[in-house]
């Protein structure tokens, strides 16, 4: 609750394509104060991030619908200087060492497996790297 | 006819005999000697008579290109006649430095090889040709000879003709020559100077028709001018001078034509000599080969003579032997007779020499061992009875020990039947058998064991088997084949299959499960030990697909827990509204169980990690201590609810090690939250860290229930959980202990452990603090 009255309105664009994750991401976003947006494929989160200036992080999955996934999303979203400053959290049940280590290089800010980690602490981290990021700023 | 005489006068007979023969021998080798001494005299005379005759020739054709002729008669001389040859030769051999004495023997071999008798040598037919051949020539040669000299004799005399009329023509051409240079008639003068001129060259340098004419051509041309000019005493000489001349033209023509004949008498003469002397040389060549052909058979006579001389020697000497050894050899034969026990036999030797005196004292000899062996036999006769009696007793006892033996042969049999029918069940098990004995070498190689070695029988069979057998570690390859003798030496079989694998003849490398099995003897004694083995290359490729298929299963499982729980955690956070205290007892539950749900599935990945060898090491500096502080953090919640006691005991000196802090933390996750599942409420945690050589030493204990000493062979198996904690409904996947297991083997470091039921459990690790080098595997292994 103290965090809640110190810190402006967060965005958070989820890039996820199982419906129930997504939408229980969703709701305990909301329940922190976050706003969310919601995009299930590569395509529809660049057409997000498109209409949306807002977006202040990234909540991403690697098995995405479509033909990309989030490591090729990553990858496109930090070629454009408009969007490569956007911090990504991926958040992800296939933890083999050379995905993360790709993610780690092209430059996300953190790699979670879902099954082992609870949405709240996640969130927490998320909140607490953002306003780490805002004392950077200051 | 000897036999009356001593041996030792036999000897000197044969020995004079002999001597005779020696001297025989050596007379008519003399002879021989003499007779090819005398042959190469033959030789060597013939010779010097065919030199002494071309000698005569030789002088001949000098006397006649001499123009000597009146010497010409030595070719009468000279000429080889029937009786010359002897002669001659007789001639040679007295001459050539043979004194008289010496000639007479020569003169007798001629003698005897015929050579004296002239008929002799007439009577060989080629001879008797050449020989009236020769004198055909020598009549020929003769008449040439004849004519020769005529026309030699007719020449001169032309010559001297010639030498006359030169003198009167060298007169008047004087008077002629001065009478013209007193009356200085110039025409004269000329032409009496081509007249000398053409004299000169006609009667001086050249004596032929051509210079002739011309010479009386200039006399004919002063003629005529002193019959123009001159006086008449002048005519009277000149007309004198050209007679004279004409009459020496005529001669020159004469002496030319008897000189042309002269020479073709003296070519026919030439010819007459050439074919007399190759005649001469067919006869010397004949009467050479002729003496030749008298010695060999005069040779042949003498080795004949020898010959025969010594048949006789041998002959003789063979009498003088015989008479000897005839003797010698009855007495042999009667001798071997009464060996043979003929005590009747007797030597029949008469005579006055050594060995009939011997054989007399022989004979008597017999006599008294006849009396002798009489006595012998009777007492034999005695003896015989016994020895019957102990023949009987020795048979029945052989008839005992026949019984015996067939006993024992019938139980070799069956030993024998029961050996190939265990040698039959061993073909046809389908486990490799080999049997190793006390020393190491192999005695039994079963068919399977072949087949899977690729090694022959032959090949391995009472040889010692560790340069054989290669049983090596399943995943480095290193050689592992002391077992067996660790086994034998201590006795103790390896009941558990274990796991390795077996390199091939052909290098290529099988996976086997084997054991170990120990033979004793009565006395306890270690007397062989059986290895038995088996190909589970198929059993290894389903584990290898069970394995994938339990990480892919895995992965898929996640995705649906990761909504559980979340979800769960939220309707416990009462994001969905509040909920009372039954409902959220039973989330809890539900919340529990997916997390368990989840640690199970990662320690599934984890174990097929481990199995398939894809797991990474990545190893950086790192705290253990800080590890092990975050696992307590982790797990506080239990150890608060349970009042567990942690009693911490981090040495200072702990170093810094090198190691992938993710696979320590699992270590440390699997054995603290063991201890703390397995603690009844107040006991205590105890974890010691140090440093310890090269290594860091982990040791965490507990006050726990411990492990079933019968177990504790098993506790680092995959889904091994003891009995008493399965009793206690304690949860657990039985997959921790395993996967620390793995983790600590692949950092390089060693696991042990201390437990006793009721009492509480010691896992002792140690870490090497260098670490070990970096591995990249395709998957990590994730955290309990």
């Amino acid at each position: 609750m103290a965090t809640k009255n110190n810190q402006q309105h967060i965005t958070v664009l989820v890039v996820e394509d199982s419906k129930p994750l997504s939408s229980a991401i969703d709701k305990k976003l909301s329940l922190s104060n976050f706003s969310f947006l919601n995009a299930r494929s590569a395509k529809e989160a660049f057409e997000q991030i498109k209409k949306n200036k807002n977006i202040d992080i990234i909540w991403l999955d690697h098995y995405l619908l479509g033909e990309e996934n989030g490591l090729d999303f990553v990858m496109k979203l930090k070629k454009d200087k408009k969007t490569a400053n956007i911090p990504v959290f991926v958040v992800s049940n296939t933890a083999t060492p050379e995905k993360v280590g790709s993610y780690i290089e092209l430059g996300v800010a953190k790699y979670y497996t879902k099954a082992d980690h609870r949405l709240e602490d996640i969130i927490n981290d998320m909140k607490e790297f953002l306003a780490g990021c805002k004392d950077k700023k200051k | 006819m000897f036999s009356n005489l001593k041996i030792i006068h036999k000897m000197i007979i044969g020995t004079i005999l002999m001597v005779l023969i020696i001297v025989s021998v050596g007379y008519f080798g003399f002879n021989i000697n003499n007779r090819i001494d005398t042959q190469s005299r033959i030789v060597e005379a013939s010779r010097s008579m065919a030199i002494n005759i071309t000698e005569g020739q030789e002088l001949l054709s000098r006397y006649l290109s001499a123009d000597n002729l009146d010497k010409m008669g030595m070719i009468e001389k000279e000429m080889v006649s029937k009786s010359d040859i002897v002669n001659a030769w007789i001639k040679i051999l007295t001459n050539n430095k043979i004194t008289k004495s010496e000639a007479i023997p020569i003169e007798k071999d001629l003698e005897v090889f015929g050579v004296t008798n002239q008929e002799n040598i007439l009577s060989d037919p080629a001879l008797e040709k050449i020989a009236k051949s020769i004198e055909l020539s020598k009549n020929q040669l003769n008449d040439i000879y004849l004519d020769l000299i005529k026309v030699h004799e007719d020449k001169i005399k032309l010559l001297n003709d010639f030498d006359l009329l030169y003198q009167k023509e060298k007169e008047q051409r004087y008077i002629i020559k001065n009478t013209i240079n007193e009356s200085s008639d110039l025409e004269l003068t000329r032409i009496i100077g081509d007249v000398l001129y053409f004299s000169k060259e006609a009667l001086y340098q050249y004596r032929d028709q051509e210079h002739i004419d011309q010479w009386l051509l200039s006399i004919n041309n002063l003629k005529n001018e002193s019959e123009l000019h001159g006086d008449e005493i002048l005519i009277n000489l000149i007309n004198e001078y050209y007679l004279i001349a004409n009459q020496m033209g005529g001669l020159v023509l004469e002496i030319e034509e008897t000189e042309k004949n002269e020479l073709i008498k003296k070519a026919a003469y030439d010819d007459g000599i050439g074919k007399l002397n190759i005649d001469k040389d067919k006869m010397n060549n004949i009467i050479l080969s002729l003496s030749t052909q008298n010695i060999k058979n005069t040779n042949i006579f003498l080795f004949g003579i020898v010959f025969l001389a010594i048949i006789i020697g041998i002959i003789i000497s063979a009498i003088i032997t015989h008479s000897i050894t005839e003797p010698i050899k009855k007495l042999v034969v009667t001798a071997k007779k009464i060996a043979d026990g003929d005590l009747a036999s007797r030597v029949d030797v008469r005579g006055n020499d050594e060995i009939s005196q011997f054989a007399e004292i022989f004979n008597k000899m017999v006599v008294k061992l006849q009396k002798a062996n009489k006595e012998i036999v009777i007492k034999l006769k005695n003896q015989a009875g016994e020895l019957a009696q102990s023949q009987e007793s020795l048979r029945n006892q052989q008839k005992a020990l026949v019984n015996v033996l067939e006993d024992v042969e019938q139980e070799r049999r069956e030993a024998s039947e029961e050996r190939d029918r265990i040698n039959t069940i061993l073909k046809g098990i389908a486990d490799g058998v080999i049997v190793i004995d006390r020393d190491m070498n192999i005695i039994l190689f079963n068919k399977k064991a072949e087949e899977l070695s690729g090694l022959s029988i032959n090949e391995v069979l009472n040889k010692n088997y560790v340069n054989l057998l290669n049983f090596v570690y399943e995943d480095n390859l290193l050689l592992k084949n002391d077992f067996i003798e660790k086994a034998i030496k201590d006795g103790e079989s390896l009941a558990l299959t274990t796991q390795a694998s077996l390199v091939r003849k052909d290098k290529a490398a099988i996976p086997i499960n084997k054991s170990v099995s120990i033979i004793k003897n009565d006395e306890g004694q270690v007397v062989a030990c059986v290895v038995v083995f088996r190909d589970v290359t198929k059993e290894r490729e389903i584990d290898k697909a069970k394995t994938e298929f339990v990480s892919l299963a895995s992965h898929q499982l996640r995705t649906p827990l990761s909504s559980i729980s979340w979800y769960t955690e939220m309707l416990l956070a009462g994001d969905a509204g509040k909920i009372n205290k039954e409902q959220k007892e039973y989330l809890t539950e539900v919340y529990a169980g997916s997390r368990r749900m989840v640690d199970l599935v990662n320690s599934l990945l984890n174990v097929s990690r481990i199995e398939l060898g894809t797991f990474a090491i990545d190893p950086k500096p790192m705290e253990v201590k800080s590890v092990c502080d975050a696992i307590i953090k982790e797990l506080i919640q239990d150890i608060t609810k349970k009042n567990i006691k942690i009693i911490k005991n981090i040495s200072k000196d702990t170093p810094t090690i090198i190691a992938d802090p993710k696979l320590i933390s699992i270590i440390f996750q699997n054995l603290l939250s063991n201890s703390v599942k397995y603690t009844l409420p107040g006991g205590n945690i105890k974890i010691n860290i140090e440093k310890d050589n090269q290594d860091i030493a982990i040791e965490i204990a507990d006050s726990g229930m411990g492990i079933p000493a019968n177990q504790q062979g098993q506790i680092f198996s995959k889904m091994f959980r003891a009995d008493n904690v399965r009793m206690t409904d304690t949860e657990g996947t039985g997959l921790g202990l395993y996967i620390v297991k793995a983790i600590v083997q692949n950092s390089g470091g060693s696991i042990s452990f201390k437990s006793k039921e009721g009492k509480g459990t010691a896992f002792y690790i140690k870490l090497p603090i260098k670490g070990v080098e970096k591995r990249v595997g395709t998957k990590e292994l994730s955290a309990g």
